[in-house]
């Protein structure tokens, strides 16, 4: 697992940071889908991607860099 | 350090702290008895067979992004284990703040369950789900 860095975007603190904070973790590939579905956090950047694709998106939202 | 009044407690499932929406929390651990009692024998001879663990606690049910039952909604039925750990009190690690954690499932979840006019709270058992069981740690 590589690490790749993330942002809080949920109401709750997520692996000890407060909601508006970004942190750098590796996840499994199964912890950051669940995640990022339950709006905890958001994928900012890192981390490797099969095909060239990255499943780190939210619906309506503008992808940032990667 | 004193007799212990529960105040503070801190838990975090999945990596997503739910302390300032949970009420109570309980961590179990258990053995099964296993009888090995043999003809002869004047009294019964217990042993310990299988360990388990579970941690039930209960939570305010939120809808908000990231909160409680967008992170139990994604958990319950995944059969990947995912960690809930569990602090007496929200402060660092130590001999006098142990942790306990355990890789878990959640085989149920009922995101609502109350009456008109009462707040929603939602009980939830984590079950074990690795050979580890509950670990605690002090450090």
């Amino acid at each position: 697992m590589a690490s790749a860095e993330y942002e809080v975007v949920g109401t709750q603190a997520v692996f000890g940071h407060e909601p508006g904070s970004k942190f750098t973790k590796a996840l499994s590939k199964g912890q950051e889908k669940r995640l990022v579905a339950a709006g905890a956090i958001r994928k900012k950047s890192g981390g490797a991607s099969s095909g060239g694709s990255s499943d780190s998106g939210t619906a309506g939202e503008s992808e940032e860099s990667k | 350090m004193g007799k212990f009044i529960l105040l503070d407690a801190d838990i975090e499932v999945d990596g997503v702290n739910l302390s300032d929406h949970c009420s109570s929390v309980e961590i179990e651990t258990t053995s099964d008895e296993v009888d090995v009692t043999s003809f002869g024998a004047q009294a019964k001879e217990i042993r310990l067979g299988l360990g388990d663990g579970t941690i039930t606690a209960t939570f305010f049910q939120d809808f908000a992004s990231g909160s409680v039952d967008a992170t139990l909604h994604a958990l319950q039925g995944e059969n990947d284990p995912f960690e809930v750990v569990v602090k007496a009190s929200s402060g660092a690690i130590g001999v006098t703040n142990p942790s306990y954690s355990m890789d878990a499932v959640l085989p149920s979840y009922r995101p609502l369950a109350g009456s008109v006019g009462e707040a929603s709270t939602i009980e939830a058992s984590f079950r074990n789900a690795s050979q580890d069981g509950i670990v605690r740690a002090t450090s």
